[in-house]
């Protein structure tokens, strides 16, 4: 996924992108294992991306964000540009597997499918991928209202 | 496949049981086919299995055959008997098969089993901190 390109933005963009680079870790920890270096994977990571984001000064950034009428003239922008960018490449992906998904359907009915469960594992793929984008947008937004709330 | 690895993963293993529960069916539905002597008996079917080739799970790395030599079974009132009274029979050990079966069936199971846990745990990691 090409969620963690997000991490760079500023302000407003920074609390989502925090999130956004939660799920890239999520993403690249599996990603990135084979079968035998599941542990060393996981570890290394996610832990070092995570820890790159969340650094006390990208936090003091936000918190010195200046001038009302500043947010209000980016952060729209701003932020559809953020979801955009950090939804693209899982979008695509998820594309690809619902794709996959359907080819698989279309065989499975003129009778073409050898293997039953290429496409039951087609379809769950499919389902989870679309529940994670969820999820990421659902998360994304949150934060987003969190800051729109947010007294001045 | 890189998200969902483990599902893949499982999901090779599948593949190399079914075509092997595809072989023992082929096995056993042949058990019985007679031929004349002069003739190439059945030949029973090995799946072999292997890692794959970019070393994630498994997959058929071919399919042995046993001989065409096969059993001579003294039958004489065999419409195929040759002139001694005896027809071929393929050389396949019904209870071998048979077990091959069981073991087929519960691999193919156990890698259903760790399509679903996998699934389960990356719909957990979805509900991560919701109440």
């Amino acid at each position: 996924m090409s969620i963690e390109s997000i991490g760079s933005l500023g302000r407003v963009g920074d609390v989502a992108g925090t999130l956004g680079t939660l799920a890239t870790g999520y993403g690249q920890g599996i990603a990135d294992t084979d079968n035998l270096q599941m542990t060393s994977g996981v570890g290394g990571g996610s832990g070092t991306t995570y820890a790159g984001i969340v650094n006390p000064a990208a936090v003091a950034g936000i918190a010195g964000t200046g001038p009302s009428t500043s947010v209000d003239g980016t952060s729209g922008t701003e932020f559809a540009s953020l979801l955009a960018q950090g939804l693209g490449g899982g979008v695509d992906k998820l594309q690809g597997l619902q794709s996959t998904s359907d080819d698989l359907a279309v065989k499975a009915a003129t009778g073409d499918l050898t293997n039953v469960h290429d496409y039951m594992i087609a379809s769950n793929e499919a389902q989870l991928a679309t529940q994670l984008t969820v999820a990421i947008r659902n998360k994304a937004v949150e934060a987003f209202n969190e800051i729109m709330r947010m007294q001045v | 496949m890189s998200i969902f690895d483990a599902i893949g993963i499982a999901g090779t293993g599948v593949t190399v049981n079914r075509k092997w529960m595809d072989a023992v069916s082929d096995n056993l539905a042949n058990i019985n086919t007679a031929v004349r002597t002069a003739d190439p008996a059945y030949e029973a079917k090995y799946v072999v299995a292997a890692e794959a080739a970019d070393g994630k799970g498994t997959q058929v790395a071919g399919i042995v055959t046993g001989g065409p030599e096969g059993r001579l079974v003294y039958d004489p009132a065999h419409p195929l008997a040759d002139a001694q009274g005896y027809v071929k029979y393929p050389d396949i050990d019904m209870s071998t098969q048979m077990t091959s079966l069981i073991m087929a069936q519960r691999a193919y199971q156990a890698n259903l089993s760790v399509i679903d846990r996998s699934k389960e745990a990356y719909q957990a990691a979805l509900q991560l901190g919701k109440a």
